[in-house]
Protein backbone atom coordinates (compact mmCIF):
# COMPACT_ATOMS: atom_id res chain seq x y z
CA UNK A 1 0.00 0.00 0.00
CA UNK A 2 1.17 3.52 -0.79
CA UNK A 3 1.29 6.14 1.92
CA UNK A 4 -0.50 9.46 1.48
CA UNK A 5 2.83 11.19 0.85
CA UNK A 6 3.73 8.71 -1.89
CA UNK A 7 0.36 9.38 -3.51
CA UNK A 8 1.03 13.12 -3.37
CA UNK A 9 4.48 12.68 -4.88
CA UNK A 10 3.07 10.58 -7.73
CA UNK A 11 0.30 13.12 -8.32
CA UNK A 12 2.83 15.96 -8.28
CA UNK A 13 5.15 14.22 -10.74
CA UNK A 14 2.34 13.46 -13.19
CA UNK A 15 1.14 17.07 -12.90
CA UNK A 16 4.60 18.50 -13.56
CA UNK A 17 5.14 16.16 -16.52
CA UNK A 18 1.73 17.03 -18.00
CA UNK A 19 2.42 20.75 -17.56
CA UNK A 20 5.81 20.46 -19.27
CA UNK A 21 4.56 18.32 -22.17
CA UNK A 22 1.48 20.47 -22.91
CA UNK A 23 3.41 23.74 -22.65
CA UNK A 24 6.12 22.39 -24.96
CA UNK A 25 3.69 21.03 -27.56
CA UNK A 26 1.08 23.83 -27.36
CA UNK A 27 2.42 25.80 -30.40
CA UNK A 28 2.52 22.58 -32.40
CA UNK A 29 -1.03 21.69 -31.36
CA UNK A 30 -2.26 25.12 -32.47
CA UNK A 31 -0.39 24.87 -35.78
CA UNK A 32 -1.88 21.42 -36.43
CA UNK A 33 -5.27 23.15 -36.59
CA UNK A 34 -3.93 25.18 -39.53
CA UNK A 35 -2.35 22.09 -41.08
CA UNK A 36 -5.72 20.36 -40.97
CA UNK A 37 -7.48 23.41 -42.41
CA UNK A 38 -5.06 23.48 -45.35
CA UNK A 39 -4.75 19.76 -46.10
CA UNK A 40 -8.28 18.59 -45.22
CA UNK A 41 -10.67 21.51 -45.83
CA UNK A 42 -9.02 24.17 -47.97
CA UNK A 43 -10.09 27.78 -48.32
CA UNK A 44 -13.01 27.65 -50.72
CA UNK A 45 -12.24 25.10 -53.39
CA UNK A 46 -10.83 21.69 -52.59
CA UNK A 47 -8.31 20.67 -49.93
CA UNK A 48 -4.87 22.06 -50.75
CA UNK A 49 -2.52 19.15 -51.32
CA UNK A 50 0.91 19.14 -49.73
CA UNK A 51 3.63 21.26 -51.42
CA UNK A 52 0.98 23.29 -53.27
CA UNK A 53 0.33 26.98 -52.82
CA UNK A 54 -3.25 28.22 -53.00
CA UNK A 55 -4.35 31.85 -53.15
CA UNK A 56 -7.72 32.69 -51.65
CA UNK A 57 -10.43 33.58 -54.20
CA UNK A 58 -10.81 37.27 -55.09
CA UNK A 59 -14.50 36.97 -54.18
CA UNK A 60 -13.65 35.89 -50.64
CA UNK A 61 -11.20 38.77 -50.27
CA UNK A 62 -13.79 41.22 -51.63
CA UNK A 63 -16.56 39.94 -49.37
CA UNK A 64 -15.00 38.50 -46.20
CA UNK A 65 -18.39 37.99 -44.55
CA UNK A 66 -19.48 35.21 -46.87
CA UNK A 67 -16.95 32.41 -47.15
CA UNK A 68 -17.76 29.43 -49.40
CA UNK A 69 -19.54 26.72 -47.42
CA UNK A 70 -16.78 24.21 -48.11
CA UNK A 71 -14.05 26.50 -46.78
CA UNK A 72 -12.39 26.00 -43.43
CA UNK A 73 -13.66 28.33 -40.70
CA UNK A 74 -10.12 29.68 -40.53
CA UNK A 75 -10.72 31.38 -43.90
CA UNK A 76 -12.74 34.04 -42.10
CA UNK A 77 -11.09 33.91 -38.68
CA UNK A 78 -9.22 37.06 -37.77
CA UNK A 79 -9.84 40.44 -39.30
CA UNK A 80 -7.59 41.12 -42.28
CA UNK A 81 -8.60 43.38 -45.14
CA UNK A 82 -5.12 44.14 -46.39
CA UNK A 83 -3.29 41.08 -47.62
CA UNK A 84 -4.53 38.50 -50.10
CA UNK A 85 -3.66 35.22 -48.46
CA UNK A 86 -1.72 32.42 -50.09
CA UNK A 87 -1.53 29.25 -48.04
CA UNK A 88 0.15 25.89 -48.36
CA UNK A 89 1.72 23.15 -46.27
CA UNK A 90 5.26 22.27 -47.31
CA UNK A 91 6.92 18.91 -46.70
CA UNK A 92 10.66 19.51 -46.82
CA UNK A 93 11.62 16.09 -45.46
CA UNK A 94 12.13 14.69 -48.97
CA UNK A 95 14.18 17.64 -50.20
CA UNK A 96 14.00 21.39 -50.61
CA UNK A 97 11.24 23.20 -52.50
CA UNK A 98 11.88 26.18 -54.76
CA UNK A 99 9.52 29.15 -54.49
CA UNK A 100 9.33 31.02 -57.78
CA UNK A 101 7.97 34.52 -57.36
CA UNK A 102 6.68 36.07 -60.60
CA UNK A 103 7.39 39.69 -61.53
CA UNK A 104 5.02 41.63 -59.25
CA UNK A 105 5.58 44.91 -61.11
CA UNK A 106 6.98 46.65 -58.05
CA UNK A 107 4.27 45.53 -55.62
CA UNK B 1 -10.08 34.85 -28.22
CA UNK B 2 -11.36 38.02 -26.68
CA UNK B 3 -9.65 39.53 -23.65
CA UNK B 4 -12.61 39.12 -21.33
CA UNK B 5 -13.22 35.47 -22.20
CA UNK B 6 -9.57 34.58 -21.64
CA UNK B 7 -9.48 36.41 -18.30
CA UNK B 8 -12.68 34.63 -17.25
CA UNK B 9 -11.25 31.23 -18.28
CA UNK B 10 -7.96 31.93 -16.48
CA UNK B 11 -9.77 32.87 -13.25
CA UNK B 12 -12.16 29.90 -13.52
CA UNK B 13 -9.38 27.34 -14.04
CA UNK B 14 -7.34 29.07 -11.31
CA UNK B 15 -10.17 28.79 -8.78
CA UNK B 16 -10.70 25.11 -9.65
CA UNK B 17 -6.98 24.40 -9.16
CA UNK B 18 -6.83 26.29 -5.83
CA UNK B 19 -9.92 24.48 -4.49
CA UNK B 20 -8.40 21.20 -5.59
CA UNK B 21 -5.10 21.92 -3.80
CA UNK B 22 -6.89 23.05 -0.60
CA UNK B 23 -8.85 19.80 -0.62
CA UNK B 24 -5.68 17.81 -1.32
CA UNK B 25 -3.53 19.25 1.47
CA UNK B 26 -5.99 20.19 4.22
CA UNK B 27 -8.64 17.51 3.95
CA UNK B 28 -6.38 14.68 2.70
CA UNK B 29 -9.01 12.58 0.92
CA UNK B 30 -8.51 8.85 0.32
CA UNK B 31 -6.33 8.51 -2.77
CA UNK B 32 -5.96 5.82 -5.41
CA UNK B 33 -3.32 5.35 -8.07
CA UNK B 34 -5.92 6.14 -10.74
CA UNK B 35 -6.77 9.43 -9.01
CA UNK B 36 -3.11 10.44 -8.86
CA UNK B 37 -2.56 9.98 -12.59
CA UNK B 38 -5.88 11.38 -13.87
CA UNK B 39 -5.89 14.39 -11.56
CA UNK B 40 -2.22 15.01 -12.31
CA UNK B 41 -2.93 15.20 -16.04
CA UNK B 42 -6.04 17.39 -15.59
CA UNK B 43 -4.54 19.86 -13.13
CA UNK B 44 -1.24 19.94 -15.08
CA UNK B 45 -3.14 20.80 -18.29
CA UNK B 46 -5.19 23.47 -16.51
CA UNK B 47 -2.00 25.04 -15.17
CA UNK B 48 -0.59 25.21 -18.74
CA UNK B 49 -3.41 27.56 -19.71
CA UNK B 50 -2.98 29.70 -16.59
CA UNK B 51 0.81 29.98 -16.78
CA UNK B 52 0.74 30.77 -20.52
CA UNK B 53 -1.94 33.46 -20.05
CA UNK B 54 -0.16 35.06 -17.09
CA UNK B 55 3.19 34.94 -18.91
CA UNK B 56 1.55 36.53 -21.98
CA UNK B 57 0.17 39.33 -19.77
CA UNK B 58 3.64 39.91 -18.30
CA UNK B 59 5.41 39.88 -21.66
CA UNK B 60 2.81 41.97 -23.54
CA UNK B 61 3.66 45.61 -24.15
CA UNK B 62 0.74 47.89 -23.33
CA UNK B 63 0.55 51.36 -24.88
CA UNK B 64 -2.53 53.55 -24.38
CA UNK B 65 -4.71 50.45 -23.99
CA UNK B 66 -3.22 48.69 -27.05
CA UNK B 67 -1.44 45.35 -26.63
CA UNK B 68 1.43 43.96 -28.62
CA UNK B 69 4.13 41.31 -28.19
CA UNK B 70 7.77 41.96 -29.03
CA UNK B 71 9.64 38.81 -30.05
CA UNK B 72 6.72 37.15 -31.82
CA UNK B 73 7.80 34.36 -34.16
CA UNK B 74 11.45 34.54 -33.16
CA UNK B 75 13.25 31.25 -32.53
CA UNK B 76 14.99 30.56 -29.23
CA UNK B 77 12.52 32.63 -27.20
CA UNK B 78 11.80 29.87 -24.72
CA UNK B 79 9.11 27.27 -24.23
CA UNK B 80 6.82 29.41 -22.06
CA UNK B 81 7.03 32.42 -24.38
CA UNK B 82 6.20 30.26 -27.40
CA UNK B 83 3.20 28.79 -25.57
CA UNK B 84 2.04 32.31 -24.64
CA UNK B 85 2.39 33.47 -28.27
CA UNK B 86 0.47 30.40 -29.49
CA UNK B 87 -2.46 31.36 -27.26
CA UNK B 88 -2.46 35.09 -28.04
CA UNK B 89 -1.56 34.94 -31.75
CA UNK B 90 -2.42 31.38 -32.87
CA UNK B 91 -1.19 30.04 -36.19
CA UNK B 92 1.56 31.36 -38.44
CA UNK B 93 2.74 34.88 -37.59
CA UNK B 94 5.17 37.34 -39.06
CA UNK B 95 8.34 38.40 -37.30
CA UNK B 96 8.51 41.94 -35.98
CA UNK B 97 10.48 43.36 -38.93
CA UNK B 98 7.79 42.06 -41.28
CA UNK B 99 4.65 43.13 -39.44
CA UNK B 100 3.63 44.68 -36.15
CA UNK B 101 0.20 44.08 -34.65
CA UNK B 102 -1.57 45.95 -31.87
CA UNK B 103 -4.94 44.83 -30.56
CA UNK B 104 -7.35 46.34 -28.09
CA UNK B 105 -10.78 45.56 -26.75
CA UNK B 106 -10.82 48.64 -24.52
CA UNK B 107 -10.52 52.39 -24.85
CA UNK B 108 -7.67 54.50 -23.47
CA UNK B 109 -9.53 54.87 -20.13
CA UNK B 110 -9.72 51.09 -19.75
CA UNK B 111 -13.43 50.67 -20.50
CA UNK B 112 -14.51 47.83 -22.80
CA UNK B 113 -15.25 48.94 -26.36
CA UNK B 114 -18.92 48.82 -27.24
CA UNK B 115 -20.95 49.60 -30.34
CA UNK B 116 -23.20 51.73 -28.14
CA UNK B 117 -20.53 54.43 -27.97
CA UNK B 118 -18.71 56.46 -30.59
CA UNK B 119 -14.92 56.58 -30.47
CA UNK B 120 -12.15 58.70 -31.87
CA UNK B 121 -8.49 57.99 -32.58
CA UNK B 122 -6.43 61.14 -32.91
CA UNK B 123 -3.06 60.83 -34.63
CA UNK B 124 -0.95 63.95 -34.05
CA UNK B 125 0.73 65.64 -37.07
CA UNK B 126 3.20 63.14 -38.56
CA UNK B 127 2.00 60.58 -36.03
CA UNK B 128 0.61 57.93 -38.36
CA UNK B 129 2.51 54.64 -37.95
CA UNK B 130 5.88 54.86 -39.75
CA UNK B 131 6.34 52.05 -42.30
CA UNK B 132 7.81 51.00 -45.64
CA UNK B 133 4.69 49.05 -46.71
CA UNK B 134 1.31 49.96 -45.21
CA UNK B 135 -0.71 50.39 -42.05
CA UNK B 136 -4.34 49.64 -41.36
CA UNK B 137 -6.88 49.80 -38.57
CA UNK B 138 -9.43 46.98 -38.66
CA UNK B 139 -12.49 46.41 -36.53
CA UNK B 140 -13.89 43.07 -35.45
CA UNK B 141 -16.54 41.86 -33.05
CA UNK B 142 -15.77 40.17 -29.73
CA UNK B 143 -15.04 36.91 -31.61
CA UNK B 144 -12.59 38.75 -33.87
CA UNK B 145 -14.80 38.52 -36.95
CA UNK B 146 -15.85 41.23 -39.35
CA UNK B 147 -19.03 43.15 -38.60
CA UNK B 148 -21.53 43.58 -41.45
CA UNK B 149 -22.32 47.22 -42.12
CA UNK B 150 -24.25 49.13 -44.80
CA UNK B 151 -21.20 50.90 -46.24
CA UNK B 152 -19.01 47.73 -46.37
CA UNK B 153 -16.22 49.41 -44.45
CA UNK B 154 -14.17 46.90 -42.51
CA UNK B 155 -10.94 48.82 -42.13
CA UNK B 156 -9.35 52.23 -42.43
CA UNK B 157 -5.85 52.42 -43.81
CA UNK B 158 -3.25 54.45 -45.67
CA UNK B 159 -5.29 53.66 -48.82
CA UNK B 160 -8.52 55.15 -47.45
CA UNK B 161 -7.82 58.70 -48.61
CA UNK B 162 -7.97 60.12 -45.08
CA UNK B 163 -8.29 63.89 -45.00
CA UNK B 164 -5.97 65.43 -42.40
CA UNK B 165 -7.05 68.30 -40.16
CA UNK B 166 -5.69 71.81 -40.76
CA UNK B 167 -2.72 71.17 -38.41
CA UNK B 168 -1.79 67.93 -40.19
CA UNK B 169 -3.23 65.62 -37.53
CA UNK B 170 -5.61 62.82 -38.48
CA UNK B 171 -8.83 61.84 -36.70
CA UNK B 172 -10.40 58.43 -37.23
CA UNK B 173 -13.96 57.97 -36.02
CA UNK B 174 -15.10 54.54 -34.87
CA UNK B 175 -18.83 54.49 -34.47
CA UNK B 176 -21.98 52.60 -35.22
CA UNK B 177 -25.40 54.17 -35.68
CA UNK B 178 -27.10 50.99 -34.49
CA UNK B 179 -26.05 49.43 -31.16
CA UNK B 180 -23.79 46.42 -31.54
CA UNK B 181 -22.05 44.09 -29.14
CA UNK B 182 -18.50 44.33 -27.87
CA UNK B 183 -15.76 45.14 -30.30
CA UNK B 184 -12.06 44.71 -30.74
CA UNK B 185 -9.67 46.69 -32.92
CA UNK B 186 -6.53 45.65 -34.73
CA UNK B 187 -3.83 48.00 -35.85
CA UNK B 188 -1.33 46.40 -38.17
CA UNK B 189 1.78 47.85 -39.73
CA UNK B 190 3.67 45.92 -42.39
CA UNK B 191 7.42 46.46 -42.68
CA UNK B 192 7.31 48.81 -39.69
CA UNK B 193 9.75 51.71 -39.33
CA UNK B 194 12.57 51.81 -36.76
CA UNK B 195 10.57 53.97 -34.33
CA UNK B 196 8.12 51.07 -34.03
CA UNK B 197 10.81 48.41 -33.77
CA UNK B 198 12.57 50.43 -31.04
CA UNK B 199 9.31 50.73 -29.13
CA UNK B 200 9.46 54.54 -29.38
CA UNK B 201 6.29 54.87 -31.42
CA UNK B 202 3.22 55.24 -29.21
CA UNK B 203 -0.14 54.24 -30.63
CA UNK B 204 -2.72 56.88 -29.69
CA UNK B 205 -5.57 55.73 -27.43
CA UNK B 206 -9.11 55.03 -28.57
CA UNK B 207 -11.10 57.80 -26.89
CA UNK B 208 -14.81 57.64 -26.20
CA UNK B 209 -16.70 60.60 -27.69
CA UNK B 210 -19.22 62.07 -25.26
Amino acid sequence: MMTHLQHLILFGSVMAAAWFLFTYFLPRLMLSVYKRAILVKGFGDDPISVNTLYTEPQTLFADPLRAPASASKLATTGVNRDTLLTAGWLDLSKGPQVLHVPDMAGR
Amino acid sequence: MNNRTSTFLTVLIGVICVLFFINLFFFAPERTLRNDVLQGILIGTGLVYITAQIYAKIKATKVNGWNTMFGLGEPGSGMLFKAACALIFPGPVNVLQEAMYWTTSGDGAGHALSGKHAYLMHFPPGGLPPNQAFWSLTMGDAQNRFVANPINRYSVSDRSGLVPNADGSVDIYLQNSAPAGHESNWLRVYVPGTAILDGEYKVPPVVEVQ
